[in-house]
């Protein structure tokens, strides 16, 4: 089968009709996150699902719902046109109407066409698909993640592939190799063992050692029944076990990556934290509770200070002049008297008092008696002199100015002035803050980026632990201890009971012998040789039946390890070994180094490439063995692939000839834009799919998908 | 002689503005909200009524732009000596001394004759009285800026940067200082 076009209608994101059409060889789906592509794969499973009539409005275009006119009805619609013996068409739909704001959904169909050139046969939709697409091949068809590869996980996959696909089928008619049922020569060997005991018992010359022979067989089958039984209750006790500690095992890897990205996570968000913390972004109230806002101020201030200093130059000259003014009227006063007075301290004090003593006048040579008018002359002129020398008083006159604003305005214009510098830098200080606080900014994106990074990782960890949510991982060690106790109890007792069942074979084949022995001299000796002979053939089918399974499972493992040497390009890969796992019989996929040592936890990109591999090779052993080809549809495969190693492993799979569709946010930076340099290598058709532009983010009736073929 | 410093008899009064910009004081302060309620929980950028007021002022200030009042006129309730007191707003910070920034520049813009006021040939509050109108001309016309700005892009104040790079807007870039120092050298 490939499929040749797929047309999805109002299906989730894919509002209206949208249709793609597909080639043989690779094709990429490249997308984003929510971008549509797990929305296309499951749009192929829910078409591909044979089983069940699903009309969930959930899968209803979000978008056609909002805009459908009550009353009104469309279509949900995925259509797929393949090529297989023909073309052919399958078609699954249902209806869906608005009513009272309710979704109904109606009329379920599921069809098909076979087209004839122009003539076209309709078939019911899923019968035609277990035509063509059988649901043995489905399961190796559609992968989700990279953790769902191991499809032989299932303890029963890989008989079903060995049953569906080996030759070995043939063989059941003739040999099936359980206990329950019987293919021919299994059939035929026991028939002829019942006649072979019944013409012994019949035989009355050998009676007593007949009875006792087979009493003791009849025991000895049965002991061999129970021994079997048991056996056979243990190995699924094993598996059981077994299986739960796998699990426990990659949920103990899980649980130990989940606890380091929730570390990460915690450092990361307080990382953020305290960088957020540095940005004060409130520019605004720091123009006024900083004061940022006189960034401009500092010529204001210059042009107050040189308006002050003049007003106070002013006020000081014309208080001068004022004195100036007074000090002439008062020489004017003294020159009206016709004689320029002598200054006060000629004489001085000294000689002034000892002529006042002595009362006589040393300065014209005469008496000057006590109360006399010379000498009252010279005290008060004593008197003047000492006064003259005394601190002056105020007079009370009219003040120049009597107001004392500029000295105000002087001390505040010193007060101020001791900030000036800083006002002055205001400008460099607000352009360093704000350059300071982008680069914080700058720093918590990028953490923010880091953040978005593991929680992604986060996300693809709990999806490939399917089952486990978060809290079931962390608490998963509980019945680890119980688990291994009934592992190791169950696997003991396999081996007793192996012991056991050994013994009780040879023990049955000795008494066999023996039995066959008294047969040889008893009537019943034909009987005896016909059994013998279709013993052997039973035999030689069962060998034969094994060695067919062999020899396809060594072409199985042959194949896939062709595939995987071609996709690790210069990597360690390892064998891939198919083998049978001794205690559980069951078959189990490995990888070995060279020297046959087990790889015990191949990294995630290694382990998905083996499992690839395998399904590639499983491939192709069924196109051979039945003449058609199948797709193999991934999305996410190589969510853990380094970026060299994903181009190297698309361009590998390009080469393959077979028809391969990829959905993968694979070449896209963490923009979500597409790496032209890498997509130009490639070499194979690829579709880039992408939220339709505007949207809203919190609205879903908005998302719609576009798919653009891009190369 | 008067018994009052200049500053204290000019911080007493409270400046006019045109009622015309109530809104866009409404539309950034918690003008005529009972003081209780925070700024932040509002979404309001700043505080009281005259913070607005202020910033007006220096962007008339700075245009070194005057425009005067016409019209029905308001005033706040607080008078200027009660402008950038701490609050009980969480976060913000008093800011007491830009009052006397304020005064300088009012002193450095306005023609007023100080030596007639020493003289005692004018009153302090006819002095007080012409810085005021300074201060409202020149808020006045700040308001008309801004007020034009929120007319060209409704959102402009709502960045963090918006108030911050209309004022950066209206100085002489850091650059370009000292290449005209130069020049004038």
């Amino acid at each position: 089968m490939i499929i040749k076009e797929i047309t999805l209608e109002n299906f989730r994101s894919y509002y209206g009709k949208n249709t793609i059409k597909f080639n043989d060889g690779l094709m990429l789906f490249i997308g984003d996150n929510g971008d549509g592509k797990t929305t296309f794969f499951e749009a192929l499973e829910w078409l591909f699902d044979t089983t069940k009539q699903s009309m969930d409005y959930r899968l209803i275009s979000e978008k056609k719902i909002s805009e459908l006119p009550e009353f009104d009805s469309d279509t949900v619609k995925v259509s797929m046109t393949f090529e297989h013996d023909g073309e052919k068409i399958v078609e699954k739909s249902f209806s869906f109407q608005k009513e009272n704001n309710q979704i109904r959904t109606s009329n379920f169909q599921f069809k098909g066409w076979v087209i004839d050139g122009v003539e076209r046969t309709q078939i019911q939709g899923g019968k035609l698909l277990d035509r063509c697409f059988e649901a043995a091949i489905r399961k190796y068809c559609l992968f989700k993640g990279e953790k769902n590869l191991n499809v032989f996980n299932n303890s029963d996959a890989l008989k079903y592939l060995i049953d569906t696909f080996s030759n070995i089928r043939q063989f059941d008619p003739y040999f099936i190799g359980d206990n329950e049922n019987f293919g021919f020569t299994e059939f035929a060997e026991k028939e002829s063992n019942k006649a072979y005991e019944k013409a012994m018992k019949a035989d009355k010359s050998n009676e007593t050692q007949e009875k006792i022979l087979s009493s003791q067989l009849i025991k000895l089958r049965t002991d061999l029944q129970d021994v079997r039984t048991r056996l056979k209750n243990n190995r699924i006790n094993a598996t059981n076990y077994s299986t739960k500690l796998d699990d426990l095992e990659s949920s103990k890897e899980a649980c130990e990556q989940l606890k380091q990205i929730n570390e990460r996570l915690k450092s990361l968000n307080e990382k953020k934290t305290k960088t957020e913390s540095l940005v004060n972004e409130d520019y605004t109230v720091k123009l006024l509770d900083e004061m940022w806002i006189l960034c401009g101020f500092s010529n204001i201030f210059a042009e107050f200070q040189t308006k002050i200093s003049e007003a106070s130059k002013e006020k000081r000259k014309l208080e001068n002049e004022a004195i100036k003014e007074k000090g002439k009227q008062e020489a004017i006063k003294e020159l009206a008297k016709g004689i320029i007075p002598l200054p006060p301290y000629i004489p001085d004090a000294k000689t002034m008092e000892e002529m006042l003593t002595d009362e006589f006048c040393k300065v014209c040579g005469r008496e000057a008696k006590k109360d006399s008018e010379a000498y009252n002359f010279m005290y008060s002129k004593l008197q003047y002199l000492i006064k003259s020398q005394q601190p002056q008083e105020n007079t009370e006159e009219t003040p120049v100015f009597p107001n004392n604003f500029i000295d105000e305005l002087n001390k505040k214009s010193n007060t101020l002035e001791s900030n000036i510098l800083e006002i002055n830098n205001l400008q460099i200080k607000i352009k360093d803050y704000i350059e300071y606080v982008e680069a914080r900014k700058a720093e918590a994106k990028k953490i923010q980026n880091n953040i978005d990074v593991e929680e992604d990782n986060k996300r693809k960890l709990l999806a490939q632990n399917d089952n486990l949510t978060e809290d079931e991982l962390k608490n998963s060690y509980q019945n680890i201890t119980n688990w291994y106790k009934s592992k190791s109890e169950a696997e003991k007792q396999v081996l007793i009971l192996e012991k056991e069942e050994k013994d009780i074979e040879n023990k049955l084949a000795e008494i066999q012998k023996s039995y066959d022995e008294l047969g040889k001299t008893s009537t019943a000796n034909t009987y005896r040789k016909i059994h013998t002979a279709f013993e052997k053939i039973q035999n030689a089918f069962k060998y034969a039946k094994d060695k067919n399974t062999k020899e396809f499972l060594a072409l199985l493992e042959a194949k896939a390890n062709e595939y995987l040497n071609k996709l690790n390009i210069d990597d360690f890969t390892g064998i891939i070994r198919i083998y049978e796992d001794k205690i559980e019989r069951k078959l189990k996929i490995k990888l070995e180094d060279r020297n046959g040592t087990f790889v015990a936890s191949p990294n995630q990109a290694l382990e998905t490439t083996m499992y690839m591999s395998v399904l590639f090779a499983v491939s192709e052993l069924t196109t051979i063995r039945r003449d058609y080809d199948y797709p193999l549809i991934f999305d996410a495969p190589t969510s853990s692939f380094a970026p060299q190693k994903e181009s190297d492993f698309f361009n590998v799979i390009s080469d393959i000839k077979k028809q391969c569709i990829i959905f993968t946010k694979s070449f896209l930076n963490d923009e979500g834009k597409l790496l032209d340099d890498k997509i130009d290598k490639l070499h194979c058709t690829i579709n880039r799919m992408e939220k339709q532009r505007p949207f809203d983010k919190d609205d879903l009736s908005t998302i719609q998908t576009k798919i653009t073929l891009i190369k | 002689m008067s018994a009052e410093k200049l500053y204290d008899v000019w911080a007493r009064r409270n400046p006019k503005w045109e009622i015309r910009f109530e809104e866009i004081i409404h539309q950034f302060t918690d003008y005529g909200v009972g003081s209780s309620e925070l700024t932040t929980a509002r979404g309001k950028t700043l505080g009281a009524g005259y913070e607005i007021y202020i910033y007006a002022f220096f962007v008339g200030l700075y245009a070194d732009k005057k425009r005067e009042l016409n019209g029905e006129t308001k005033t706040f309730g607080q008078p200027i000596q009660y402008w950038g007191n701490l609050e009980n707003r969480k976060l913000r910070k008093a800011y007491p001394r830009l009052r006397e920034y304020i005064f300088t520049a009012l002193l450095a813009k306005t023609d007023l004759d100080l030596i007639t006021l020493e003289k005692g040939n004018m009153t302090d509050s006819q002095a007080v009285d012409i810085l005021k109108d300074t201060m409202e001309q020149y808020a006045n016309y700040g308001f008309y800026t801004i007020e034009e700005k929120i007319k060209d892009n409704p959102n402009y104040f709502y960045k963090n940067t918006g108030f911050l790079d209309m004022i950066l807007d209206l100085l002489v870039p850091l650059s370009n200082d000292s290449d005209v120092e130069i020049e004038e050298l």
